[in-house]
């Protein structure tokens, strides 16, 4: 399975913008962007991602809600998560492992190194 | 006097039939003439045994004789003695009738009231003398034992009185019921009681003492107050029985015990009640006792207002009533532990748990518990600090740190997001000073999230905040981890790394983010004020116990003057205006905050002109598990 289709859940759209372009520039990858966790969940089947990036802090719903909905729906279930966030102290890190995600990448991120970053870590994915 | 024939002396036969007085007479002289069946029975001699043969002298006590004798003479300046101390008197009044004490033959003593009366002849003459005595030893032991009585009564401190049913005068009062009211025993055998209780009329007074006269009540008991002769007023206790024996009438016997002392302590102790209560009442804490059983026997205001009951709802119930689970259900086991084994679990401490409202709400609180004794009983004493606003003030700011780091950090990832992007060249080529400005840009961008997050980590350090995930691992991986990330950043700078000392087998319990940052700062600040072309090294060794990790660089050294303040918050070597290094100074402070709370020492060696070696040591974990880190290393950009 290769790594080819990101979905990038964000509600900051500046943020969106620089991630959408470092993903899609730097590491060629193919990215939709939803808002908020409803949207995600209400594309996510229709994209069929290989990986979701994930903010945590979203008005209408937080990225562990939405991880945990797309846990309990056997479609979306098994798509690799990775959280995307400011909020990293290693509670947040112990918090958002147990709910299944893979790993967690600090905000402000290096635009040229977030696409090289996502593939180390799907590629860690057992 | 008497002017007495001896022929008309009483036939024997009528003195004899006076069996119950005492007829004895003399001559002038004192020897007996006449001595009755009366006097026999009295004194136990017979008649033939001391007429003709002795004076009375024979049955009286020398003592006393010789004692009126005394008296006498002083009274009348000349001797008298013997025979003549029971007629000196009557010579000269008739008669005279004294109390005295007959010897009986068996040695025994009988009080005698004696009248002793001259016998004259028709002419004047003292023809003798005649004794009548009746025996009132009865009366002299009654005498006595109601002087003995009234000695008692007297010795009383309080008042007693005595007083008619009908007129309710008194016809007795004590020494201490004249003490008590300043009047004589005089003036108030004049008085009654309605004439020293001002609180009551007589109707009211005697509906107080028929109960006593129906046979309802044997006592009657009351407060009130007595005036005094000089008018102030008494604070008594009154009790009243009525005396009542057949065939005499009956009497009032009014015990008054005066309470001004008493009630003088009554009202201190109850300002001291009120004092202690309006303390108990201010206080912020509550304050709530309890008995051995666990039973509530007091909660004061802010006990109330914390638990929102009223003291009357809760008093007399069990404690646990205020306990959510499992307090609710431990609490009985908490006491018989404690009187089983005298261990006290939350005796003396204080210790963080939950209480429950009247509502059933529940909420957090902090209880201190001590153990007191009252009236020989255990009595345990609560005080209870409602903490709910603290856990609330503590999780705003927890939860406010993680905010504004959430809220700096969106923005700056845009910006630095988007420099990064165009510097970074994904976006194709610029001009050369758009390209110069921008680069500018971006660096300062990165230089601001380092400056965030270092102001954000100082303040979670301060405020205890900081949460560290300490895993016992390896420390080498960690070292080569840091070279290889901060490579990049040496290559600018025409620095290189060289890790001249490993040791390998060193486990430590670090965070190793942490200490990854730790040793970034080193490294950061041996590339900062190393000159271009140097090379810094980085050492691991092992010493006994510890492990110590050294990064050496041969720059400028530390001035003499910034040596003590390295380690402090915005501590620079160069502080002027033109600064050339840059960086927040916060980079140290935060190491040594981070290494200490990891159990570790951080310092350094330095001579100025000659380069600066700094270090920390960490102790070594023993331990053949190793937990790995896995999965989730924190990477921020730049560090």
């Amino acid at each position: 399975m290769n790594l080819e289709r990101i979905l990038y859940v964000e509600d900051e759209p500046d943020i969106q913008a620089v991630a959408k372009l470092a993903l899609e520039m730097v590491g060629g990858y193919q990215v939709l962007i939803c808002s908020g966790g409803q949207e995600a969940l209400a594309k996510v089947g229709g994209f069929a991602p290989d990986l979701i990036l994930l903010d945590v802090m979203m008005p209408d719903m937080d990225g562990p809600t939405t991880l945990q909905k797309l846990r309990a729906d056997g479609a979306t279930g098994a798509i690799p998560v990775i959280f995307l966030t400011a909020k990293v102290q290693s509670s947040d890190v112990a918090y958002y492992q147990a709910l299944g995600a893979l790993d967690v990448i600090a905000k402000p991120f290096d635009p040229m190194r977030l696409a090289m970053q996502v593939r180390a870590i799907w590629e860690r994915k057992p | 006097m008497i002017a007495v024939d001896q022929s008309d002396i009483l036939p024997s036969k009528v003195l004899d039939a006076a069996t119950e007085v005492s007829i004895i007479a003399t001559d002038p002289q004192g020897v007996i003439t006449v001595f009755n069946r009366g006097a026999e029975l009295l004194l136990g001699y017979s008649a033939e045994q001391v007429i003709g043969k002795h004076t009375p002298a024979l049955f009286h006590l020398a003592s006393e004789v010789a004692g009126r004798s005394l008296k006498l003479s002083q009274k009348y300046g000349v001797p008298i003695e013997g025979f003549r101390a029971f007629v000196h008197n009557p010579e000269g009044q008739g008669r005279e009738q004294r109390q005295w004490t007959y010897v009986c033959a068996d040695g025994s003593h009988v009080q005698v009231s004696l009248i002793v009366t001259v016998i004259r002849s028709t002419e004047g003459v003292v023809t003798g003398y005649l004794g009548v005595a009746y025996d009132i030893s009865k009366e002299v032991q009654a005498y006595k034992a109601v002087k003995e009585f009234r000695n008692t009564l007297d010795r009383v401190h309080d008042g007693i009185f005595m007083f008619r049913p009908d007129t309710l005068g008194f016809i007795y009062v004590s020494l201490g019921a004249t003490m008590q009211l300043g009047y004589s025993s005089e003036e108030l055998l004049r008085m009654s009681p309605l004439d020293i209780k001002p609180e009551f009329s007589e109707a009211s007074f005697r509906q107080r003492l028929q109960p006593l006269l129906d046979g309802d009540k044997t006592l009657v008991m009351f407060e009130t107050i007595h005036r005094h002769k000089d008018d102030h007023l008494i604070p008594v206790e009154v009790s009243i029985q009525l005396l009542s024996e057949p065939g005499q009438e009956p009497l009032f016997v009014n015990v008054v015990r005066d309470i001004t002392e008493r009630k003088a302590a009554e009202r201190v102790m109850r300002e001291n009640a009120q004092y202690t209560q309006a303390i108990l009442d201010n206080v912020i804490d509550g304050i709530i006792t309890i008995d051995s059983r666990g039973t509530i026997q007091s909660i004061n205001l802010a006990g109330e207002n914390i638990f929102r009951y009223k003291a009357a709802e809760i008093v007399g119930k069990n404690v646990k009533l205020l306990m959510p689970e499992p307090y609710h259900s431990e609490h009985d086991g908490y006491l018989q532990n404690y009187h089983a084994t005298a261990i006290p679990r939350v005796i003396g401490s204080g210790r963080e748990v939950e209480g429950r409202r009247k509502d059933g709400s529940v909420f957090p609180m902090d209880l201190a518990v001590s153990r007191s004794v009252h009236q020989g009983q255990p009595l345990f004493i609560g005080l209870i600090r409602d903490i709910t606003e603290r856990k609330r003030v503590d999780s705003m700011k927890t939860e406010f740190v993680s905010t504004v780091s959430h809220e700096l950090r969106t923005p700056l990832t845009s910006i630095s997001g988007a420099l990064g992007l165009i510097v970074g060249g994904a976006l194709g080529e610029l001009p050369e000073q758009a390209r110069l400005m921008l680069d500018i840009a971006y660096k300062n961008s990165k230089r601001l999230a380092v400056l965030i997050d270092d102001l954000l980590d100082m303040d979670k350090l301060a405020a205890g905040n900081m949460q560290l995930d300490l895993q016992v691992q390896l420390l080498m991986p960690l070292v080569e981890q840091t070279l290889a990330a901060v490579s990049t950043y040496g290559d600018q700078h025409q620095v290189r790394f060289a890790l001249i000392e490993r040791a390998d087998q060193a486990q430590v319990r670090v965070d190793g983010g942490r200490l990854q940052q730790v040793l970034t700062n080193f490294l950061a600040n041996a590339v900062k004020f190393s000159p271009s072309g140097a090379q810094v090294e980085v050492a691991v060794r092992l010493q006994q116990e510890r492990v110590r990790v050294e990064v050496i660089d041969h720059g400028p050294g530390i001035p003499g003057e910034f040596r003590k303040r390295i380690f402090q918050k915005f501590s620079q070597a160069d502080s002027s205006d033109s600064r050339q290094k840059g960086g927040t100074g916060l980079g140290l402070a935060i190491s040594k905050e981070l290494i200490e709370r990891m159990n570790g020492v951080i310092g350094f060696d330095s001579e100025e002109g000659r380069g600066a070696r700094f270090y920390f040591q960490l102790p070594i974990w023993q331990t053949q598990d190793i937990t790995q880190q896995s999965g989730c290393s924190k990477t921020a950009a730049g560090r």
